[in-house]
């Protein structure tokens, strides 16, 4: 009789302990969820380095490989306080949301910031992770739109990711004009610079409003086309640029050999994005350093390529 | 009746032959030693534990002991699938691959299998569902009394206990660990996908799950576990070297018994659900540790010893011996793939995140390659110099391979240690974040979720790994030239004997250690 009961046990036992083993761990997250204060709404937002965006959908262990998780557009109510929940799916992020004065807010995996927000003014305003975060990253941006409760959100078409990272390389003749584009591309360059390098992306408070357009070949005193030419033929070549300072191809070299070189430096080892307004909010586009990405022959490359974006009248 | 005479001495060969006589249960391989085999003796002293604690005895007879073990483990196990699926898609920040590929994997080759053989195989949570189905019964024993009950009546009857499901028998044929080498061998390849991706952890575990319930309902018992399951192979192989054994007490006793309740079952036990003979088990290979025999034994005989280090020392077969082969192939490659500094290498092994899949295919062949044939085929010539050296030329190769391949056994089994070693300490602190955020949902169950990522004495790593690769190295050779002694005779004829496979344990030990340390 004994031994009888002891199997019920055992099979009522499995049977409720295989239920709650499921469903537990759901009943908890929901109830450990709720909001700590009375607010007006709760947008969560987690972010995918693999796709490079902050999401409102949900991401686990099962979607994340298979799925593009699209930018979100949250939309706040004006005036009111609005809870972010802010997660990440996979590596460290940040968000900054600057004309809100949000962040940059540093989101690790495993570990959920709550930062209330209550924007006063109602508009559009972008964000963006300031924490490099892979591949994707430069395109992890999105917008926040802020209007009047009880209005109704305009819809918006979710922006396409477009996984430049992915971008096959061109083939081995393509010599260096060719490689830099692709890399202009493919390390994510024109999400700043623009994908002719016109520059005129927004960069909040930065001390010349956009990101200036990449002329270059100015910069670089080459006004003439034969000059750009000459330069990328050598390049082309595999000539070392110094080695033609006995027989120089372009007028000026010297002026030109050490533009060139800054440019590198920049390319190398970055630039700080100057404040407009010293107690306004950090610019969130930077020039970051590519030095330990990129190899020399590749800053060459792009350098390269960068020249004839902008050559002279 | 065969004779239980020196039970304790004989190859579980016999398992087979008193089988055959009970005409009961499918009792699996027939693992008759090759002409001229190493005898399998006795190594050391045995300490009875069932003796020397009581208590551990009475619990081992509880009917309820493998259930109470298993039961919270399959709710655990359960919920690293859940949080597979709904967790973290990162790998450190998901229990599933921190408890699973970190914690247990470092536990089972450190712990479980070098102190308690085949523990694991008490706790499996994967044969749970199928054994249920399979014995309609989770604690309770299914027994058919000779004298009240007819055989008829519901389910299979086998031995003295009653089954349910189809009840195959096992296809002789495949009565061998080829297919969990294979298998093995197989997972292996992909370690670096599962070990990084929790849903991939899932499919592989959830696929167990499945092919265990699914083998429980055709076929007899655990022929999941004795034929099929991966994690079986290797424990089968490593469990020889464990200092704990389930054994007869007195072999006098079996040689009276007429019951043999450990082998056809008792109204206290099943009979053994691994096809052993228990009475007469001279080796851990295919012992579950279930306590099945110790229960169903009438005269109590039947015991848990403690013993030392490496005291089954026979390998009965090819498929035993290339298990061998295969488990110091992997030790060797993860140790290069994870580390070492080629990161390329790493790139190959996680094609379907770097999209190297040219080189993946590349070291899946050298893997395969190397475990299945180059390694095998060298250690082979090296027992084939070794009897021409001796002066044995006459020996077949096999008895040859089968017995110098033993000091891969312990050799593997610490490399695989060395290997490990530098894993749990250098990822040890994610076990405590997990633990208070399992699914890496933002928890902080028991406050340690914030905690920083801390290695632990990293740089100390490299030398404790030596240390294990030259206690390995000591057991090759000791166990080595005990092993070639008794096949060549004593003195120099053993020494010139053993010399070339010294030689290969030497280097395979001295490579590991320039990697670890140099």
């Amino acid at each position: 009789m004994s031994s009888r009961i002891a199997e019920r046990v055992a099979v009522i036992s499995t049977t409720l302990g295989v239920c709650g083993a499921v469903f537990l761990p759901f009943v908890y997250e929901a109830r450990a969820a709720s909001a700590p204060f009375p607010i007006a709404r709760t947008v969560t937002l987690t972010a995918v380095a693999s796709t490079g965006t902050w999401t409102e959908q949900d991401v686990n262990g099962w979607n994340y490989w298979t799925r593009d998780f699209p930018a979100a557009r949250p939309v706040l109510p004006l005036g009111e306080t609005t809870l972010l929940r802010l997660k990440s799916s996979d590596v460290t992020h940040s968000l900054y949301i600057p004309d809100l004065g949000v962040g940059p807010v540093t989101v690790q995996p495993g570990h959920v910031v709550e930062v209330a927000v209550r924007p006063m003014t109602e508009g559009v305003f972008e964000y963006y992770c300031t924490t490099v975060c892979g591949h994707p990253h430069w395109g992890m941006r999105g917008e926040v739109a802020v209007q009047p409760a009880g209005t109704q959100a305009v819809p918006v078409q979710p922006r396409s990711i477009v996984k430049y990272w992915l971008e096959p390389p061109p083939p081995q003749d393509a010599g260096p004009v060719g490689r830099g584009k692709w890399l202009f591309r493919q390390q994510g360059c024109f999400l700043c610079h623009g994908p002719e390098g016109q520059g005129g992306v927004v960069n909040r408070n930065y001390v010349k409003d956009t990101i200036p357009p990449l002329n270059l070949a100015e910069r670089m005193m080459l006004f003439e086309s034969e000059d750009v030419n000459a330069i990328l033929d050598h390049m082309k070549r595999g000539t070392r640029l110094e080695a033609l300072a006995d027989a120089p191809p372009v007028p000026r070299f010297n002026v030109f050999l050490a533009q060139y070189h800054s440019v590198e430096d920049v390319i190398r080892n970055g630039s700080v994005a100057g404040k407009k307004d010293p107690k306004g909010p950090e610019p969130p586009l930077k020039m970051p350093a590519w030095g330990q990405q990129l190899s020399n022959a590749d800053i060459d490359a792009i350098v390269a390529y960068l020249l004839t974006l902008q050559p002279s009248k | 009746m065969p004779s239980p005479a020196n039970a304790r001495t004989q190859p579980d060969a016999s398992d087979a032959q008193a089988a055959s006589v009970q005409g009961t249960a499918a009792r699996g391989p027939a693992r008759t030693p090759a002409s001229g085999a190493v005898t399998p003796e006795r190594h050391g002293w045995r300490l009875d534990l069932f003796q020397y604690s009581p208590i551990f005895k009475w619990i081992a007879q509880r009917r309820s002991f493998q259930f109470a073990l298993v039961f919270p483990n399959l709710l655990i196990i359960l919920m690293f699938l859940v949080a597979g699926v709904f967790g973290s898609p990162v790998g450190n920040r998901n229990i599933l691959i921190i408890f699973i590929w970190i914690l247990w994997w470092f536990l089972l080759i450190s712990v479980m299998v070098p102190f308690a053989s085949r523990i694991w195989c008490i706790v499996c949570p994967f044969p749970f569902f199928g054994e249920w189905l399979q014995r309609r019964a989770l604690i309770d024993v299914r027994f058919l009394d000779p004298k009240r009950e007819k055989k008829g009546t519901d389910g299979v009857v086998i031995g003295r206990n009653r089954y349910f499901g189809l009840n195959r028998r096992w296809p002789k044929a495949l009565s061998n660990i080829w297919i969990q080498n294979l298998f093995f061998l197989a997972l292996c390849t992909f370690s670096a996908l599962f070990l990084t991706r929790p849903i991939v952890s899932v499919v592989v575990l959830g696929s167990l799950f499945a092919a265990a319930t699914v083998f429980h309902v055709i076929y007899r018992q655990r022929a999941f576990c004795s034929y099929v399951c991966p994690v079986s192979g290797f424990l089968s192989l490593y469990s020889m070297t464990s200092m704990v054994e389930v054994r007869a007490r007195d072999a006098e006793v079996c040689a009276k018994c007429t019951d043999k309740g450990c082998l056809a079952g008792s109204e206290n036990g099943w009979g053994c659900p691994w096809f052993m003979y228990p009475s007469k088990m001279v080796r851990n290979n295919y012992c579950g540790l279930c306590m099945e025999c110790v229960k169903a034994c009438p005269y109590d005989n039947m015991t848990v010893n403690l013993r030392p280090f490496c005291s089954d020392r026979t390998l009965k077969g090819y498929d035993e011996v290339w298990k061998a082969f295969i488990m110091l192939s992997l030790a060797v490659t993860y140790s290069v793939l994870y580390l070492g500094p080629w990161g390329v290498l790493k790139d190959w092994a996680n094609a379907p995140q770097s999209g190297k899949w040219a080189g993946f295919f590349a070291y899946a062949a050298t893997l395969w390659i190397s475990a299945l044939v180059l390694i095998p085929a060298v250690y082979c010539g090296a027992v084939w110099l070794g009897k021409a050296l001796a002066g044995r030329r006459d020996m077949p190769l096999k008895d040859g391979v089968l017995a110098l391949a033993y000091p891969i056994v312990p050799l593997g089994l610490l490399a695989w240690v060395a290997f490990s070693l530098p894993l749990i300490l250098v990822n040890g602190s994610y076990i405590l974040m997990t633990l208070s955020d399992p699914f890496g949902w933002g928890w902080n169950l028991f406050g340690t979720a914030d905690l920083a990522w801390t290695p632990v004495v990293p740089h100390w790593a490299p030398y404790i790994q030596a240390v294990f690769l030259l206690v390995a190295f000591y057991w090759a050779l000791k166990t080595g030239y005990d092993q070639a002694e008794r096949l060549f005779g004593g003195g120099w004829a053993a020494a010139k004997g053993f010399a070339p496979v010294s030689v290969l344990l030497g280097l395979c030990v001295i490579s590991l250690l320039v990697l670890y340390v140099g």
